[in-house]
């Protein structure tokens, strides 16, 4: 599981749902919730929170292509990256700290990933939870 | 020619013991089940002496203390005019101390088995400790009741040593069937000696027989 | 309003227990009493009903004084109008289910009320049945009514339905809450079922090792804290598989075994048998519905 520290920035309430931007060392995430900050306390602007998401959520792309529907694209240098039968795991470089990627095998070949590419780490929205 | 009297003797003896084991046995049978007094031991040894103590040590102590050359005995016989040695009063007495562990025990762990929440349920319902023993807690260990009733009234009939030490051999007060027999077998009477000791033996058979077929619930299937 | 306040030394086998409780019940609040097992949730309940002698305390409810220490007051169980659903049910097996209600049925009471639980909590076809001849379930109805006939100012309930399977637990839980609201009960529940307690409580105290670390409602006890995901369950960690870089986690969760993908750190110093919290955005889940 990927865990990184951030802030609270901002929070737009719409019924039950709430999307927030933290701010991960300058970088901005955004999260989308089912919790308002009625329903859970550490919902508030400036609070310090946790972001988890889990290996295979985080999707790689090669290059800077910035044409998707993914909220959260963070550019890094791949690390390191170990073969498997049929996954890949992948440790990207960021801004926010190194990220942990599992794709499938046969896209990392694919897609030729080596140490030192340049390439985007992608999580949406929906798929990062919050630990207070 | 044989005598019914010792026999007669014998079962009047053991009901009257019985019964007052009954009355006693509860009350102490539920304090013991249920009592965290530090004395439980030591009444619990007392109850249990005669189980293991030869009847001819309790009816020595019972002839020395109902003498009325001695203060107790004296004592009992001005006040109450009553003079337990040789007689029937005696008897049941010394029977009632002799029998009381087989009516207490069985008593004592019908209670210890109940569940304690039975007895609580009927506190917080409102009812009284003599209304739960009544309604509550006796009616749910019929089966420890009969067997303590039972195993007491197969015992004083089983008594022997007790009797003749501070009963005697007096007919139609003292004399029951077991000093009857011992009595015709000193007599070279084995035939009459025979007679009793049958007949003891197919009644104390059919009671325990009775008491295991119905606390093992064979009667009520055999009923069904 | 109960006021509640209890000091009492628990002995039992791997120790002593200090129980400090000072609380007060709302009249006609559903209250839950949530904790691992020897933090003392029934030895409170067997306090307010007066079946455990305490050193200090005062119990009052309302203007009556139940319990007072300093004043050398202490009523007796049979003089606090409490009901009390015991663990094992306790009823009477000498009596049938309408004798065991009758028996409960103070003198001079109106009866009436016995036709109408009997109603309520569906016994009629069982009232003549000895309670010994009655499934887990029927008892637990029977406990229930039992400890209504006088209608109780408070009704204590020690982990009721804790030995039911599933949906007869949630039949017994809507009967439970239909008397709840129909007599203006105040009740008090012990319970470890999350569900129960959100669907039954307005208010959880949290009992840990004698004292109450939590007081709040169900939601904020089971939603709160350590992570925001709402598809969220605790289940038992049955079977661990490694593949590649991720590992097969198989999770009993009530009667439904799960699979779960986790990476190694996530793993790391999970044994089989472990309780686990398993936990998802609630964005991915499908819905279907079960004929």
């Amino acid at each position: 599981m990927n865990k990184v520290e951030g802030k609270i920035k901002t929070i737009q309430v719409q019924a039950k749902l709430s999307l927030l931007t933290v701010e991960v060392d300058t970088i901005l995430i955004e999260v989308v919730v089912i919790d308002t900050p009625e329903t859970s306390t550490y919902l508030k602007v400036g609070c310090p929170i946790q972001l988890m998401f889990k290996e295979i959520e985080v999707i790689i792309g090669k290059g800077n292509e910035r044409s998707n529907s993914l909220e959260n694209k963070i550019n890094g240098t791949l690390k390191s990256i170990q073969h498997g039968d049929l996954f890949s795991k992948i440790i990207v470089a960021t801004a926010i700290g190194e990220l942990t990627s599992i794709i499938s095998f046969h896209m990392a070949i694919e897609l030729e990933l080596k140490p030192e590419d340049k390439i985007m780490a992608m999580i949406k929205s929906t798929d990062i939870m919050l630990s207070a | 020619m044989m005598d019914y009297a010792p026999l007669i003797l014998t079962f009047k003896l053991s009901l009257i013991t019985t019964g007052f084991l009954l009355i006693l046995s509860i009350p102490l049978a539920y304090w013991l089940a249920y009592t965290k007094s530090g004395i439980k031991p030591v009444v619990e040894t007392l109850v249990s002496m005669p189980l293991v103590l030869p009847p001819t040590v309790l009816g020595f102590y019972l002839l020395v203390s109902f003498s009325p050359s001695n203060s107790f005995g004296a004592w009992l016989n001005e006040t109450f005019g009553l003079s337990l040695l040789f007689s029937f009063e005696g008897l049941v007495f010394a029977s009632i101390l002799y029998s009381l562990p087989f009516m207490v025990q069985p008593i004592q762990s019908g209670f210890s088995g109940l569940s304690p929440s039975l007895k609580e349920a009927a506190y917080v319902l409102g009812k009284s400790k003599w209304n739960t023993l009544i309604n509550v807690l006796l009616p749910n260990m019929k089966s420890s009741l009969l067997t303590g009733i039972v195993l007491a009234f197969a015992h004083t009939i089983g008594e022997f040593g007790l009797v003749l030490m501070i009963g005697g051999n007096i007919p139609g007060k003292t004399k029951v069937a077991s000093i009857a027999i011992y009595d015709e077998v000193e007599a070279l009477n084995y035939g009459l000696a025979n007679h009793y000791s049958l007949i003891l033996f197919a009644i104390t058979f059919t009671i325990l027989l009775l008491v295991y077929l119905t606390n093992g619930g064979y009667l009520k299937r055999f009923w069904k | 309003m109960i006021d509640i306040e209890i000091h009492k030394t628990l002995g039992s086998s791997v120790g002593s227990l200090k129980l400090q409780i000072e609380t007060s019940l709302v009249q006609g609040s559903f209250t839950t009493i949530f904790g691992v097992s020897g933090s003392g949730k029934t030895s409170m309940l067997r306090i307010l009903a007066g079946l455990l002698a305490l050193e200090k305390g005062k119990i009052t409810f309302n203007d009556n004084v139940w319990l007072d220490t300093s004043r050398n007051i202490n009523l007796k169980p049979q003089q606090r109008k409490i009901g009390f659903v015991f663990q094992d049910y306790a009823l009477f097996p000498n009596m049938t289910v309408r004798e065991n209600l009758l028996y409960a049925c103070a003198k001079n009471s109106d009866r009436k009320i016995i036709d109408e639980l009997i109603e309520i909590m569906e016994l009629r076809d069982l009232q003549n049945r000895k309670s010994e001849m009655l499934s887990g379930g029927q008892k637990q109805r029977v406990a229930i009514a039992r400890a209504l006939v006088n209608k109780p100012l408070l009704l204590m309930l020690d982990e009721p339905l804790a030995a039911l399977d599933i949906s007869l637990r949630r039949k017994l839980q809507d009967y439970l809450l239909e008397i709840h609201k129909q007599y203006k009960l105040t009740t008090l529940m012990v319970s470890h079922d999350a569900s129960e307690i959100i669907k039954m409580s307005e208010r959880v105290l949290v009992l840990d090792q004698g004292i109450i670390s939590k007081d709040l409602t169900p939601v904020e006890l089971f939603s709160s804290g350590e992570v925001s995901g709402k598809f969220k369950f605790s289940g038992e960690l049955i079977e661990i598989v490694k593949q590649d870089f991720v590992t097969i986690l198989s999770i009993l969760i009530g009667n439904d075994l799960i699979k779960v993908v986790a990476d190694e750190e996530e793993i790391e110093g999970l044994r089989i048998g472990d309780k686990v919290l398993v936990a998802s955005k609630a964005f991915n889940p499908i819905i279907k519905k079960i004929d």
